[in-house]
């Protein structure tokens, strides 16, 4: 029994060493960020880079219709074009 | 119903001219009773429905003076709609929307009118021919009128009104266009003569050149006094938005729609948008649409058009009607039960004239107790009905169906039949229709057609069926194209409307 005593207080003295010791090491302190160097007082800011004609991606070229998709739409026309207008532009009610 | 149940005078019209066809085919020895084909029972009568009692009149309130200004200039444009502003608001109107009271209930009157007009159209809904049966349902836009006003959305209420379709919204634009075509002066009438073709130095030929050039943004007026080339390429673009052969030959025929005044077009065009009102809102994302007009069908999928093919549709005096229904089953190898007035008119006279002639077609006589006996024509390649008929309910027995007479599709004017619609591609049509069905595979259906026995495939989904009646639209290339009204109904429209009586302007 004694030992028991014996070692659940050694175990707790151990604890409040370690806890001594991490203070003491400062481990909860912000790292600080490396320091950048400082921008020369005169420097413009660089100018905004113009985009680059090239990177506008190209309109894909018009799918051409077969013969027979072409009679098929014609037909369509003929029998009604019954596909659906879009939306007209909502405006802001004005009256 | 189909052609079991032809009843009364246009529900026995189907086919009688496809009677005839067996007669080119050679002889059809079996003459054998055959077992009774199934027949589809009548949809129950339903039940005569009790009119609700009319809502209590909706009161309009005053409209703020920009209301009034945004009403005034709706009616004013009505004409934009093929509609005659003066219906709506009387000449000298104030459009400043300071109203006393009583212009106010004119003003309110007009927009209800208009409202109405636009929407499903000018024909009295008890007034409908019985052939038109795609009918809008009544509207009373008085309760949106006023709530519009209340939430201050008098303008996009209005635009909303009309039909959002494509194919009315191109024909509002082919209204402008041949409107400021007429205001021009329209066209010259080209004299008849002889025929205009490649390398002719007919005289006409230069009036020819401005006539197309007035429609075809790619004609100069002016040219040479010889036929050439491009000008033929013109003729033949014409002719195809006449529905006409396109050969590039002019001979009295396309000039005879070449001389068409402007006015008629005008007038084609104001029919055309008014049977669009008639449409419903949306439509069925997968239908078949034929226009009889033109004689062309058309299988939609995804609102997207995948098939189409020539038919032939009813002739003038058996007119196809204007309906919509659903196709609920594909019969394959179908009889035809003779309507008994076509038995009498044409088949009856021929077996007296040419006795054996009923039993060499196929057809074979079933006594009927107390009446006269009825014809019906064995399935098969003679059938008239071909291998393939496609039922719907309808009150007017007609059906879409295959023929024997493929003749019928080399022609540019294709209303020969006694009412039903010809297909040119049932199979394809048939097989678009069974796709899913593990029954119904392109090889069951081979199966079936190496024999005659008559089969019904039900589909496992109805696909909806509108019959339209067009003769006016806007092609792919976004020409108006025109067709020559077989039926007259163009004419009879516009009568009913008051829009002939009434010098409407054009």
């Amino acid at each position: 029994m004694f030992k028991k005593v014996l070692w659940i207080a050694a175990a707790c003295a151990a604890v409040l060493v370690a806890l001594a010791v991490s203070r003491t090491l400062n481990f909860d302190k912000p790292v600080e960020k490396a320091a950048e160097p400082a921008a020369p007082a005169a420097a413009p800011p660089p100018p905004p880079e113009e985009p680059k004609a090239a990177e506008v991606p190209p309109p894909p070229p018009p799918v051409e219709k077969t013969p027979e998709q072409q009679q098929i739409d014609d037909d369509a026309a003929a029998t009604g074009m019954t596909t659906v207008e879009p939306d007209p532009p909502t405006e802001a009610p004005k009256e | 119903m189909g052609g079991h149940g032809l009843r009364g005078g246009r529900m026995r019209r189907c086919l009688a001219l496809a009677a005839v066809a067996p007669l080119v085919l050679g002889d059809f020895a079996s003459a054998q009773p055959q077992a009774a084909p199934p027949v589809l029972p009548l949809p129950p009568a339903a039940a005569a429905p009790v009119p609700p009692p009319p809502p209590p009149p909706v009161e309009i309130p005053a409209l703020t003076p920009a209301q009034a200004e945004v009403a005034v200039k709706a009616l004013r444009a009505a004409d934009l709609h093929g509609l005659q502003p003066k219906a709506y608001l009387p000449d000298g109107f104030p459009e400043d929307g300071q109203l006393s009271a009583a212009q106010q209930a004119t003003l309110a009157d007009g927009l209800v009118q208009y409202a109405h007009d636009v929407r499903i159209g000018r024909m009295d809904p008890d007034k409908f021919p019985e052939l038109w049966q795609v009918r809008p349902a009544a509207y009373d836009p008085s309760p949106d009128l006023v709530k519009a006003l209340s939430e201050g959305r008098l303008q996009p209420w209005l635009d909303s009104l009309p039909p959002r379709y494509s194919g009315y919204v191109a024909l509002k634009r082919g209204l402008v266009r041949y409107r400021e075509i007429a205001a021009k002066g329209g066209w010259k009438t080209i004299v008849e003569g002889g025929k205009m073709e490649l390398g002719s130095t007919d005289p006409r030929v230069a009036a020819l050149r401005a006539r197309l050039a007035v429609e075809d943004p790619l004609v100069t007026a002016t040219g040479g006094a010889t036929f050439d080339k491009p000008l033929q390429e013109a003729v033949v673009r014409a002719q195809k938005r006449y529905g006409l052969k396109p050969d590039g030959v002019v001979g009295n025929g396309t000039l005879a729609y070449l001389n068409q005044p402007v006015g008629q077009r005008i007038l084609q065009i104001i029919a055309n948008m008014e049977r669009w009102r008639w449409m419903p809102a949306t439509m069925p994302a997968t239908r078949v649409q034929v226009n009889t007009g033109a004689a062309i069908v058309t299988l939609f999928r995804d609102d997207k058009p995948v098939m189409s093919m020539k038919a032939v549709s009813g002739r003038p005096g058996d007119e196809t009607p204007m309906l919509r229904s659903s196709i609920h089953s594909v019969v394959i190898n179908p009889p035809w039960n003779v309507p008994a007035g076509i038995a009498q008119r044409e088949l009856w006279p021929k077996e007296k004239a040419n006795p054996g002639y009923l039993a060499r077609n196929g057809y074979r006589i079933i006594p009927v107790q107390g009446g006269q006996p009825r014809l019906q024509q064995a399935s098969g390649d003679q059938s008239a009905l071909g291998r393939f008929k496609f039922d719907f309910d309808n009150p007017f027995a007609v059906y879409l169906h295959d023929t024997p007479s493929k003749g019928g599709f080399d022609l540019f004017a294709r209303q020969a039949s006694h009412g039903c619609v010809r297909l040119e591609k049932p199979r394809a049509l048939a097989e678009a229709l069974l796709e899913g069905d593990a029954n119904w595979t392109a090889e069951a259906i081979d199966k079936q057609l190496e024999g005659d026995k008559t089969v019904r495939a039900k589909l496992t989904t109805q696909v909806p069926v509108f019959i339209l009646y067009w003769t006016a639209f806007a092609g792919t290339d976004g020409q108006m194209h025109f067709r020559s009204d077989p039926y007259n109904w163009d004419r009879e429209l516009l009568q009913r409307v008051g829009v002939l009586a009434s010098g409407t302007k054009v």
